[in-house]
């Protein structure tokens, strides 16, 4: 009896160490509910967080933003490979990885800003300013969001709170309709935020309102709903009041490097950037390293002749008409912009490929198999093997798969690894919003002082004088100038893509080989060093048609028909289709989404 | 014909039989325990006391066990043991009692101290009889004892002695004797004019007493209504593979094992039960090690005793809610009472890359690259100068190079080795048994390898004589060495690095490679990232049985799983003609430190009773099962480093400081029951069900049941069977039908919660901030996944047990499927989880073994083969499509694109084609793709991506094994052969495109489209800078036959014999050499395993291996 007493005794323990309690099964996420959440200004801050994280919407060639990728599609600039890239033409398919990336990219944006603001709101009449603060500028970045959208793509689906289910089958929203709420959105925040974000990298009145010019003039340009007087109007009065509000950076070049992003100057011409650190993980961007020499980086995306002919003189006139320019050496009397934005053939290249010094210097020969560099540690110069020719990658070098030039813009940080840069990218300067309005009035023919005075501003900082009389008054004179100032002053920034199609000269620009610097002929046998050719034998013909017609002569769009074969040509088989004017609807979201119409064409 | 019911009854001092007392240990336990306790002195000390009414002989020896030490041995059907007697003594020897129970000249009773063997007198009479006398033995020569000995067709017979001895009197000349034991051949002599004959008892494959192991319990095999497949550890064993997951591959039908990966100490093996059993969820069996969960191929395989796999829902619904993809229960090895025994066996072998692609020279590729760049109306890339001037001088190592990346990042064969040591022992009390391992495997690149330490620990001890407890620790380490960048990305780059870039220079420096990515210095010189896996688990276990035939077991484990990685990332510079290029990385040098934690608690309880009444057999089994699983996680890490040789985190500058950390946890509580029943083992019946609840589901949505009943027929047992018993021995019917679940949805343990996570913060001021994020949905509703499963086998044995068959059929069905759907990216947000659609599997495995003796050659062939069709049923119309599709009607692994018709031959025909993009840019020596349909559904002239269509099915289907072993006296060979019947491989990527983003071109792939070769196996060559020509697109062009033959093993052994090992005082001694993954036939792509699946060109090549191997028993 004992004995089973014992038994049934160990039995019962066991039994009833096995029966657990009921809130066994109790066990909570680390995670924050989004259950009322945003209801304290620190978690708004942290929801805000969330969304300016997606802004940096990085394509295939990674720590770029996709806008400034997009400038390398259009006539201006190409990438590496030929012919079956978006930028040619081939590559612009609904499959498109970047049709996706810069698609999905943007709606992240708007879903973040979405969740941020439908969740703040039933805690609205309780929140500080600063949360408030906050809850517009994540409508600001929804609009920017939108914008992005509907100049790339056209009509696109449109939510404003999260998107629940049974709207996983909605159709497109028309453009209009997106932009008239862009438009709305950012006037609600510019009556509140501060001209100037006291803290780096928010958005602020005057980014509210230069990105309200920068989408109405969208609107205007393409006459979006009929109503494109109206959008200039609007573009025009949002960009006038942003004037006078922020000023123009004293030196031009400060604005791509780290010292000169530390000047208030600059701090206010940079109405918003692309913030960049290399402080804790680091928030690097590899700008300038995948576009510059063998020598000492990557090529990966090359401008093109046509970027470079768009460079006046420094007398304001156009290389076709100006008596300064020397085919033999293009770079000599330009624009300082133009030797700001690119290198060439004969250039003297500074750079830091490691540490916080420049390391590297040489004087770029583009034809040659050795060129002359500086050794530092014996501070003499020396030949040595050029790599843009003479190496195994040289294939992929500026010089082969390159039109001449290599993108000096970015690239100029001496302070910092070039393949490591944490200088801010400009998201939208000051420049911007001047030309804008400037281009806004222009189309309205209203072409009044303050329109000549915002074009000089900007031209004349870097030393061109100013808007020449035979402009004055004169429409398409004005319209020619505007065009060309944006290119020049902001190229390789993420606007000219849009300004592209918004110009509607894709069929021209953006058609066809695109041509490069003249071809080397004579070597000497031995160095294999060119003898003669290139642009020593440039010859005074060799300047472009940009007369082709009207179109081409507004648009400076040259011809070099008459001597293409003494240049290096690429994208022989580029072509414009009408449908490249909007992006293809990413297949992806076409399968999941069946209440979606493919744009025409595709 | 008799039947041998009882042939043991009882035969060990404790209680039951255990999985553990399986064929071999019933050998092992008997000849250990009278090597220990022949000492005879106790059956004259034990004293008993009895005292029962009304009792059968049976319940008297029966309770005589329970008292003392006594085990005893005799055959139910010689000796009359219903026969029932009162007893009543105090103070009693065995002896004594057993003579009260027996008259003398009913049964002889032989006692040799606790074993008692009982064996009837057999009667004197008749003419022309003889005494026949012999020894039985196994094949090693060691006695056999209680082995029956019946004259066929009559109740004459009797048991062998503890020595394996036998006398039997009066015996005619025509008499044939039948031996027979557990797990041993049963064999049957014709007597003749012999009076004395000795028999050596055969190991039976497939005995009928055997006890297998399933849920919760083992249960003979014959009586086993669901379908399990067991694995002998000597199986696995011979296999000569380091992880017990590569082991098992071919081993069981409807059992799909995939090596994906050859590195060292990869989890590259896909194990798949009966077909894909979930869409999202996890599809991997649920992996038992002594009824806990892990990790297979983190122990060492001289541990394993026997694998037992669970493959239909009856036999696996015991273990519910994880138990959807099958289950594979191992258990280890324990010890038994008796001599301390410690065994090595090692293997040493060396590793080869099964297949590898064979890039072409640098000149092979300027002068194709020329051919590409013009074909795609470029520029030619090299002047014919540079040409002409690399054919006449070679690579300079200045300007120009050749270098063979393959050959220089790669190693020609790696070493890898095993070592094993066991060692086993104990009292009759207490016992252990305890293995130590070591594994190591060099990597096919530098600075890569893996090793296992690994420690097993089982304890067993007998409290009392109805108390058992037990410990079990089981301690292991794994470290995997590679370098920074994962061995995969450095093996593609090493085989598609295009060969005019520098790789090594003349002066050792490292070359500038690809733009400055250079696979051999960032393997050789890149830093290494170090993973340690350390794992400690420890079980405990108590065991009652305070009734005959009820067993309470209770038991609790606690495992914990660490994970420390960390690397010290080396910056190297890279250097081109004598000219210092980059140094890669040029961030520097970084080191990050992580380490995860992972412990898993499990709580276990459960009671069995079992009887037998009149023929029929109950038993009943309930029990609890809770478990705890909590994760943890951070990570450190730094930059700027500026001393060498300072690594650590405190030396990197605090300004690049970041860290981060996460847990979570989820638990699970279990209530489960069986109910088995057969009639007389005829009739077999068995209920399960299984209450799961977890945690990852709303309260409401936590409770799972899933329920199963098998039945089985045993047609052989049925009395008109027996004309046929002759040639069927056994034949058994089974079917069953259950319910299982899954809820594995790839580590989100909260999918029913919509949270914000951190880690999403923007660099206001430069400084990062804390930003949070939602970015995936949440079902409040999401419950459990679940499958049902029919089954209906087939059992049978025939010839004497010489051939044995095992057929089943199913259907799979997979419904209330976890799944996310492809939402739209507007909505921002990852997929939530929802509880929708369905697909099924249908399929059957058949296995067969022969196994049978000419002259000494004793050998034995096992195939098995298997199907299992999928397709997805229930979708609500929704389709997920990437280079693969899912959608209704068909199979989950679709490969999906375009019909490729060839290639254009000439303009003609394009022009008068419907052709993918621009038309202007077709040439011929494109892929011609059918037009299928348009938006009208009739062909609309464009190829688009309504021209897509199925063109494959990535399943393995047609899954054999074939297994030819032989033995002939001390040498035994066997060659095992695998291979799969039907399935489509697509390469992609640089797979299958020469010039793929910038890289080289294979020798293969020289066979591309001209018009002098217009049939040829690739396009017409073209630059493919970033993948997007036409002729890339999924498309059958890409498609390849998969299926293939592999001879997957071949050992050659020798044992050296019984006399050679006594004299050394050994046990046993065996060498070999053994070669895995020795020859392959398939119609795949040239460089590429069929069996891997490859088709990205990223990947660590599977391993040819050649073994050298020792197994030595002291």
């Amino acid at each position: 009896m004992k004995n089973f007493i014992y038994k049934a005794s160990i039995f019962l323990a066991l039994i009833t160490v096995s029966i657990s309690c009921e809130d066994f099964l109790d066990r909570e996420p680390v995670d924050y509910s989004t259950t009322g959440f945003f209801q304290s200004t620190v978690a708004i801050q942290s929801g805000l967080e969330g969304v300016y994280s997606t802004l940096y919407i990085n394509n295939y060639y990674s720590n770029r933003p996709m806008t400034v990728i997009m400038d390398y599609f259009t006539g201006l600039a190409v990438e590496r490979t030929e012919n079956t890239t978006v930028g040619a033409g081939g590559g612009l398919v609904p499959a498109h990885s970047y049709v996706a990336q810069f698609w999905n990219g943007n709606y992240l944006t708007i879903a973040r800003a979405n969740s941020l603001i439908s969740g703040s709101l039933p805690y609205i009449d309780g929140l500080d300013d600063k949360a408030k603060l906050y809850i517009l500028e994540a409508r600001v970045l929804r609009a920017y969001a939108y914008y992005n959208l509907i100049s790339v793509y056209g009509d696109v689906p449109f939510f404003t709170e999260p998107v629940v289910p049974e709207q996983f089958e909605d159709p497109k929203t028309s453009k209009v309709e997106i932009l008239d709420f862009v438009l709305s959105e950012l006037d609600a925040a510019a009556e509140v935020l501060p001209w100037i974000a006291a803290n780096r990298g928010h958005a602020d009145k005057a980014f509210a309102l230069g990105l309200k010019a920068r989408a109405a003039l969208l609107g205007g340009s393409l006459n979006y709903g009929g109503k494109g007087a109206n959008y200039f109007k609007t573009a025009a009065t949002a960009a006038q009041s942003v004037i006078g509000n922020r000023t123009l950076a004293t030196n031009r070049d400060d604005l791509f490097t780290i010292p000169g992003q530390a000047k208030a100057d600059v701090r206010s011409e940079l109405i918003f950037e692309w913030m960049h650190s290399s402080l804790g993980s680091t928030k690097y961007h590899i700008m300038a390293f995948g576009a510059v020499s063998r020598n000492y980086g990557q090529t990966g995306i090359h401008p093109t002749q046509m970027l470079a002919d768009t460079y006046e003189c420094i007398d304001g006139l156009r290389i076709d008409e100006s008596p300064l320019y020397n085919v033999k050496k293009p770079s000599a009397n330009r624009d300082p912009r133009f030797n700001a934005t690119l290198w060439m053939h004969g250039d003297t290249v500074v750079a830091t490929t490691s540490g916080t010094t420049p390391n590297v210097k040489f004087v770029l020969e583009a034809y040659n198999k050795t060129n002359m560099f500086y050794n530092f540690s014996k501070n003499i110069w020396e030949s040595k093997t050029n790599a843009d020719i003479q190496s195994a990658a040289a294939w992929a070098s500026f010089a082969n798969a390159g039109l001449g030039f290599i993108t000096k813009k970015y690239a100029t940080d001496t302070s910092e690894p070039v393949s490591k840069s944490t200088f801010n990218v400009p998201a939208m300067r000051y420049a911007e919003v001047l030309l804008t309005y400037a281009e806004a009035k222009i189309e309205l023919n209203e072409l009044d002082a303050s329109v000549y005075d915002a074009i000089n501003l900007v031209r004349n900082r870097v030393g061109m004088p100013n808007v020449s009389a035979d402009r004055i008054g004169v429409q398409n004179k004005m319209r020619q100038l505007v065009r060309r100032e944006r290119k020049v002053e902001l190229i390789f920034e993420g606007l000219h893509f849009v300004d592209m199609r918004r110009w509607q000269i894709g069929d021209i620009e953006n058609f066809g080989p695109c041509y490069g610097y003249p071809i080397a002929l004579t070597k000497d046998a031995v160095t294999g060093n060119i003898t003669s050719g290139g642009y020593a034998d440039a010859t005074p013909d060799m300047i472009p048609n940009f007369k082709l017609d009207a179109r081409h002569d507004l648009n400076d769009i040259p011809s070099y028909e008459s001597f293409k074969a003494k240049l290096k040509v690429r994208d022989v088989n580029r072509f414009w289709d009408p449908k490249f004017a909007l992006w293809p609807i990413p297949q992806t979201e076409m399968d999941r989404d069946p209440g979606l119409i493919q744009n025409e064409g595709y | 014909m008799k039947k041998i019911v009882e042939q043991v009854c009882s035969f060990y001092y404790g209680h039951r039989k255990k999985l553990l007392i399986m064929r071999n240990a019933v050998l092992i336990i008997l000849i250990s325990a009278f090597q220990v306790l022949a000492t005879g002195s106790y059956s004259q000390t034990a004293q008993l006391n009895l005292k029962l009414k009304d009792a059968t002989i049976k319940e008297v020896l029966t309770e005589i066990e329970n008292q003392s030490e006594f085990y005893f041995l005799y055959n139910s059907e010689l000796i009359d043991v219903t026969r029932k007697v009162d007893i009543s003594v105090k103070g009693e020897k065995v002896n004594d009692i057993l003579s009260r129970l027996f008259s003398d000249n009913e049964v002889n009773i032989s006692i040799s101290d606790r074993h008692i063997v009982l064996t009837p007198v057999t009667e004197k009479s008749g003419q022309q009889q003889n005494s026949i006398s012999g020894k039985v033995t196994d094949t090693n020569n060691q006695p056999l004892p209680g082995v029956t000995v019946v004259v066929k067709g009559t109740t004459t017979g009797t048991v062998t002695n503890p020595d394996g001895n036998y006398t039997l009197s009066n015996i005619p000349n025509d008499a044939t004797l039948q031996f027979s034991f557990v797990g041993m051949k049963a064999q049957e002599i014709l007597v003749g004019s012999q009076t004395s004959i000795n028999v050596s008892m055969v190991e039976d494959a497939i005995g009928i007493d055997e006890v297998i192991a399933v849920g919760y319990g083992t249960q003979k095999k014959v009586n086993v209504t669901g379908s399990v497949q067991s694995i002998s550890s000597d199986a696995l064993l011979k296999r000569n593979v380091p992880n017990a997951s590569s082991a098992l591959q071919g081993m069981a039908a409807g059992v799909s094992v995939v090596q994906t990966s050859g590195s060292p100490g990869a989890a590259g093996t896909v194990i798949t039960i009966r077909g894909r059993g979930s869409l999202n969820s996890s599809s991997s069996p649920l992996i038992l090690i002594d009824g806990v969960e892990g990790n297979m191929d983190k122990i060492d395989m001289n541990t394993i005793e026997t694998v037992s796999i669970l493959k239909d829902a009856a036999s696996a619904s015991i273990y519910g809610s994880k138990a959807s993809n099958g289950v594979i229960l191992i258990t280890t090895k324990r010890a038994k009472a008796g001599d301390v025994k410690i065994s090595y066996s090692g293997f040493v072998g060396m590793n080869t890359a099964t297949e590898l692609p064979v890039p072409v020279s640098a000149l092979g590729y300027m002068e194709q690259v020329n051919i590409a760049k013009v074909n795609s109306k470029q520029a030619p890339q090299y002047s014919q100068e540079t040409i002409d001037q690399f054919k006449a001088s070679g690579p300079d190592n200045m300007t120009t190079f050749d270098t063979d990346w393959k050959n220089l990042v790669m190693k020609d064969n790696a070493l890898s080795h095993n070592h094993s040591v066991s060692l086993s022992g104990g009292s009759d009390k207490v016992r252990f048994f305890a293995n130590g391992g070591y594994y190591y495997q060099d990597g096919m690149i530098a600075n890569n390898d893996y090793n296992r330490k690994t420690l097993r620990i089982n304890t067993d001890a007998d409290v009392t004589k109805w108390m058992k407890v037990g410990v079990d620790v089981n301690i292991g380490q794994s470290t995997t060495v590679r370098p920074i960048e994962t061995a995969e990305s450095i093996i593609n780059k090493a085989i598609t690095f295009v060969p005019v870039f520098s790789g090594l220079n003349d002066d050792g420096t490292f070359g500038y490679g690809q733009n400055g990515d250079n696979p051999y210095a960032t393997a050789t010189a890149g830093g290494t990232y170090n993973t340690v896996i350390p794992q400690l688990g420890v079980k405990g276990f108590i065991e009652i049985n305070p009734l005959k035939g009820w067993v309470t077991t209770a038991s609790y484990s606690s495992n914990s799983l660490e994970t420390r990685e960390d690397y010290f990332r080396k910056p190297y510079d890279t250097y081109e003609g004598g000219v210092f290029k980059v140094t890669n990385p040029t961030s520097g040098a970084e080191k990050r430190e992580s380490n995860a934690r992972l412990i898993s608690n499990q709580f276990n309880f459960q009671s069995y009773f079992e009887k037998t009444v009149d023929g029929n057999y109950f038993k009943v089994l309930g029990g609890i099962q809770s478990e705890e699983r909590l994760g943890h996680s951070m990570f450190a890490m730094r930059k700027g480093y500026y001393y060498d040789g300072f690594e650590e985190l405190d030396h990197g500058d605090i300004t690049t400081v970041s860290n981060g950390g996460t847990s979570y946890e989820y638990a699970m509580l279990s209530y489960f029951g069986r109910i088995n029943y057969n009639y007389k083992e005829r009739y077999l019946l068995e209920l399960n069900g299984r209450w799961d609840k977890s945690s990852r589901f709303m309260k409401d949505y936590q409770l799972g049941f899933f329920p199963s009943a098998s039945v089985g027929w045993r047609i052989s047992e049925e009395a008109f069977f027996e004309p046929l018993k002759n040639v069927i021995g056994n034949l058994k019917m089974r079917g069953s039908y259950g319910t299982l679940g899954n809820q594995d949805l790839r580590g989100d343990y909260y999918p029913y919660a919509a949270t914000l996570s951190s880690g999403y913060g923007y660099w206001f001021d430069k400084v990062q901030g804390t930003g949070v994020a939602q970015t995936s949905s949440a079902n409040e509703k999401i419950s459990w996944e679940k499958s049902t499963q029919m089954d209906i086998g087939l059992d049978a044995s025939m010839f004497s047990n010489k051939l044995g068959i095992t057929f089943d059929y199913y259907t799979r069905k997979i419904h209330d499927m976890l799944q996310q759907f492809p939402i739209p990216s507007f909505v921002g947000l990852g997929s939530p989880w929802e509880n929708a659609g369905s697909m099924e599997n249908k399929g059957w495995d058949l296995s067969l073994l022969w196994n049978d003796q000419i002259g000494n050659v004793k050998y034995h062939v096992t195939g098995a083969l298997s199907d299992v069709k999928n397709k997805v049923t229930n979708l609500y119309g929704n389709e997920y499509i990437s280079e693969k599709i899912v959608t209704e009607g068909e199979s989950i692994n679709s490969w999906y694109g375009y019909v490729a018709q060839g290639y254009f031959q000439d303009q003609a025909e394009i022009d008068a084609s419907p052709v993918y993009g621009n038309k202007a840019t077709v040439t011929p020596g494109y892929v011609k793709y059918e037009d299928i349909t348009g938006p009208d559904g009739v062909p609309d002239g464009i190829i688009n991506s309504l021209d897509r269509t199925i063109i494959g099915d990535a399943t393995p289907r047609y899954e054999y094994s074939l297994d030819l072993g032989a033995e002939w006296n001390n040498f035994d060979f066997s060659l095992f052969l695998q291979g799969v019947g039907k399935r489509d491989i697509y390469y992609s990527g640089s797979g299958a495109r020469p010039f793929y983003i910038g890289r080289t071109i294979f020798e293969s792939q020289l066979d591309y489209w001209t018009p002098e070769n217009p049939n040829a196996e690739f396009p017409i060559l073209l630059i493919d800078g970033t993948g997007a020509n036409p002729n890339n697109l999924p498309s059958t062009q890409w498609v390849k036959n998969g299926a293939y033959l592999r001879i997957k093993n071949v050992v050659l052994g020798y044992t050296l014999p019984k006399k050679v090992l006594n004299n050394y005082k050994l046990d046993n001694l065996r060498v070999y050499v053994s070669g895995q993954n020795l020859l392959t036939f398939s119609n795949a792509y040239a460089g590429y395993d069929p069996e891997q699946s490859v088709n990205g060109g990223s990947f660590y090549p599977l391993n040819r291996t050649l073994t050298v191997g020792l197994d030595i028993r002291f």
